[in-house]
C-alpha cells in the first residue's frame, strides 16, 4: 500500500498489552489527550513521522472483540471506521486469546500490521513464536517488538507499507477459534518454567488474607507519598518563589493605590500585607491557590496514580473491592472512578464508561460527584483545616465515606436496572516505563494547568464584582434559611457555595476569612463537596448520563447535602 | 465428574467442558481465553460471594460467581 496516502493510524489491541508504551515510543512530546486522560478509557492522539510525512496516531481504548460489551469498547469500534491503517498490538505472552481480535480486524477492509509486543517477556517465560509462519498464516506483516526498550520499533515502521487490504476471510466465532487453535499449534512452543517471584507476589496481592492488608498498606503509602512530595515541593520550591514574588506585587499594589482596580488585581491587604489565600486578587490568590497550594499535590497524585496503573496494581484492588462495591450495585471496577475522581472528578466521571449498564454508570457517577473531593479540594482542606488539627480533616473524610457507603446501599435498592458481575483480566506485574509514566503525568498536570488557572481567575473576578455590586449580600440573605438554619454556618458562606461551582479549591479558601469555628469549617467543607459538582464535571456528567438522569442525579446531590450537612450540624454544633 | 467452576477450591485444577448461556455471554467469556478444552486452576475465592480468580495459560482473570457457575468443568 502507499504509505504516503495514510493519514490516520490506529493502535488497537486487547487491554493490558502495552499499547500506551508503544504509543509513547512512536509519538513525540506533543501528545493530545482527547476528552481527558484517565486510565484505559479515553483515547490519546499524537503525531508520528514516517518517511518525512506526518501521520496522526490514535491510541484506541483496549478491546477484546469488535462486539462491544461497554461504552469504552463501543468507542473503540466506532474509531475503527476512521483509520487508514491499523497497528494491532498483540501480547506475545498471551498469543492465543489476542488472536481473536486480530482475526476480527482482518475481516474488515482496513490494512493491518501485527506487532508482537513483550517479545522478551515471552522468551523469558519459555514461549517461542515462529513469526515467519504466523505471517504466512495471517497474510499480513508480523513484527516482534519490545516497546519498553524500543527493540523492533524501527522494523515495525519500515514494514507498515508492506501491508494491504486483507482478503476476506469470513468466519463465524466458532470457526475463528478453531482457526486460532490451528495457528497456535503451528507457530507456538511452550517450555514449562517455574513460578517466578513476581507470580508469587501477584498471588499474595489478590488473596484476601494477605491482599487486604497489602491493599490498605498501598493506599496509605500512596497517601503519605503524595503528602511528602506535595509538602516538600511547597516548602522547598513554591514558597521561596512566592517570597521573591511578594515585593513585586507590593510594588504593583502601591502603584495602583486603593480602589476597585487594586481589589481585583492585587486584592485586599490584610493588616497591610498580602495574604495569598484571603486577599482575593488576580495576582495574589488567583496564582497562589492553583500554583502554590494545589499544583504540588496534583503532580504527586498523578505520578503515584500512574505508577499504580502501569505496574498493574489497580485491577487487583478492583478484585479485592468487588465484594463491597457489589453492595452498591457496582462491581470492583467502581473503585477506578473513586481513584480517578480523587485526582479530578472529570476523568472520574469518564471512567464510569468501563461499567456495563446504565444503572451502574448512574450510581457510580452520582456517588463520585457527591462524595469524592478532587485533589485540588483535598489540598485546600488540608491547607485550611489542617492548621486546626488533623482530627478535623479526618472528620470531613469520615463524613464523606459514610455518605458514599450509605448512598450506595440506598441507590442500589431504588435504582432499577442490572448490576453485572466483575469480569476482569489481572495482568502480570510489570515494570513501568519511565517515559510513558512521565508523559502520562505531564498530560494530566497540563490539563489541570490549562483549566484551573483560567477558572480561578474567572472566580476571583466574579467574586470581586459580586461583592462590589452587593449581590453577595442578597444571595446570603436568600440562602440563609439553608446555610444558617440547617447547616449552622454564617450567611456569607453562600458566596463560597456559588464560587464552588467554578472551582471548589478556591471556594474552600473563601471560607477562611469568615471567622468560623473548626467544627463549622468541617461542615462547610463537607457540604461544598456534596452539594453540586464543579462546572467542568457538570458538563461531562450531562454528556455521560443524559439530561434526564443528570436531573435525577442533581436532586440526589442537593438532598444529600441537606441531609448530611444537617446531621453534621446536629452532631458538631447542636441546635 | 462434571461440575460448575464455582465448586472448585483454590489450587484445584479442571478441564473446561462447556459454557452454558446465551451467545453473547459465550463470546464474551471466550474472548478472554476461557475456552472449551483449557485447563483452569482456581487461584483464590474472595469471601462473602465475591469473585473467583482463575488462571488459564498462566493468565489470571477475576470472574463473578454467577458467571463462573455457568462454566462447566471436569476434574
Amino acid at each position: 500500500m502507499d504509505i504516503q496516502k495514510v493519514k490516520k493510524i490506529l493502535l488497537m489491541g486487547n487491554p493490558n498489552v502495552g499499547k500506551s508504551v508503544v504509543f509513547s515510543r512512536l509519538t513525540g512530546a506533543n501528545v493530545i489527550a482527547s476528552n481527558y486522560p484517565g486510565s484505559t478509557i479515553e483515547f490519546t492522539k499524537g503525531l508520528m513521522r514516517i518517511e518525512g510525512s506526518k501521520k496522526e496516531l490514535i491510541d484506541v481504548p483496549g478491546t477484546y472483540s469488535l462486539e462491544p460489551t461497554n461504552t469504552a469498547e463501543e468507542v473503540a469500534v466506532e474509531m475503527l471506521e476512521e483509520g487508514d491503517l491499523i497497528i494491532n498490538v498483540v501480547d506475545s505472552t498471551n498469543l492465543e486469546r489476542n488472536l481473536f481480535l486480530t482475526l476480527e480486524l482482518l475481516q474488515r477492509d482496513t490494512p493491518v500490521v501485527v506487532a508482537l509486543n513483550m517479545w522478551d517477556e515471552a522468551k523469558h517465560n519459555g514461549i517461542t513464536i515462529n513469526t515467519d509462519e504466523l505471517e504466512k498464516l495471517l497474510g499480513v506483516p508480523v513484527v516482534p517488538i519490545v516497546a519498553l526498550t524500543g527493540e523492533g520499533i524501527k522494523t515495525l515502521l519500515s514494514r507498515l507499507e508492506e501491508t494491504h487490504t486483507p482478503t476476506d476471510v469470513s468466519q463465524n466465532d466458532a470457526e475463528k477459534w478453531i482457526h486460532i487453535g490451528e495457528i497456535i499449534k503451528k507457530v507456538q512452543k511452550i517450555e514449562h518454567r517455574h513460578h517466578t517471584i513476581w507470580e508469587k507476589i501477584s498471588d499474595a496481592t489478590v488473596k484476601p488474607t494477605t491482599g487486604l492488608p497489602i491493599g490498605l498498606g498501598v493506599i496509605l503509602l500512596t497517601f503519605f507519598f503524595i503528602r511528602f512530595i506535595g509538602e516538600g515541593l511547597i516548602g522547598h520550591v513554591i514558597e521561596p518563589i512566592f517570597d521573591l514574588y511578594t515585593p513585586v506585587v507590593m510594588e504593583i499594589s502601591h502603584a495602583l493605590g486603593p480602589g476597585i482596580f487594586r481589589d481585583i488585581i492585587v486584592g485586599r491587604l490584610i493588616e497591610g500585607n498580602i495574604d495569598y489565600v484571603q486577599s482575593m486578587g488576580l495576582l495574589t490568590t488567583g496564582f497562589f491557590v492553583p500554583l502554590g497550594m494545589v499544583l504540588p499535590y496534583i503532580l504527586a497524585f498523578y505520578f503515584g496514580l500512574s505508577i499504580l496503573e502501569d505496574t498493574g496494581y489497580l485491577p487487583r484492588l478492583s478484585v479485592l473491592a468487588d465484594t463491597i462495591f457489589h453492595k452498591f450495585g457496582l462491581h470492583g471496577c467502581g473503585i477506578v472512578s473513586v481513584f480517578l475522581g480523587l485526582g479530578c472528578n472529570v476523568p472520574g466521571a469518564l471512567s464510569t464508561r468501563i461499567l456495563e449498564t446504565r444503572k451502574q454508570r448512574f450510581i457510580s457517577a452520582t456517588l463520585m460527584a457527591i462524595s469524592i473531593p478532587c485533589m485540588a479540594q483535598i489540598a485546600m482542606i488540608f491547607g485550611i483545616l489542617g492548621s486546626y488539627g488533623m482530627e478535623y480533616v479526618l472528620m470531613v473524610f469520615i463524613a464523606l465515606i459514610v455518605t458514599y457507603v450509605s448512598g450506595g446501599l440506598i441507590l442500589n435498592r431504588y435504582i432499577a436496572g442490572e448490576s453485572p458481575e466483575l469480569f476482569l483480566d489481572i495482568p502480570p506485574y510489570r515494570k513501568p516505563y519511565s517515559k510513558a509514566l512521565l508523559k502520562k503525568t505531564w498530560m494530566r498536570v497540563r490539563i489541570f494547568l490549562t483549566e484551573a488557572i483560567p477558572f480561578v481567575f474567572l472566580g476571583v473576578l466574579f467574586i470581586n464584582i459580586l461583592y462590589a455590586v452587593g449581590i453577595i449580600d442578597m444571595l446570603g440573605a436568600f440562602f440563609s434559611p439553608v446555610v444558617c438554619g440547617i447547616w449552622g454556618l454564617p450567611k456569607e458562606a453562600a458566596a463560597a457555595l456559588l464560587i464552588g461551582f467554578l472551582r471548589k479549591d478556591m471556594a474552600i479558601g473563601m471560607l477562611l476569612p469568615l471567622g468560623m469555628s473548626p467544627n463549622q469549617l468541617v461542615i462547610a467543607a463537607t457540604v461544598l463537596t456534596i452539594y453540586f459538582p464543579c462546572v467542568a464535571t457538570f458538563a461531562v456528567l450531562v454528556r455521560e448520563l443524559g439530561i434526564q438522569d443528570m436531573a435525577k442525579s442533581i436532586l440526589l446531590m442537593i438532598a444529600a447535602a441537606l441531609i448530611v450537612g444537617g446531621i453534621m450540624r446536629l452532631i458538631l454544633l447542636g441546635f | 465428574m462434571e461440575l460448575a467452576l464455582t465448586n472448585l477450591q483454590p489450587k484445584q485444577k479442571a478441564r473446561i467442558l462447556r459454557l452454558e448461556g446465551g451467545s453473547g455471554f459465550q463470546k464474551n467469556i471466550r474472548s478472554r481465553g476461557i475456552l472449551e478444552g483449557k485447563i483452569v486452576e482456581v487461584m483464590t475465592r474472595q469471601p462473602v460471594g465475591g469473585p473467583i480468580v482463575i488462571s488459564i495459560d498462566k493468565r489470571n482473570t477475576a470472574i463473578g460467581r454467577g458467571m463462573a457457575s455457568r462454566i462447566i468443568v471436569t476434574v
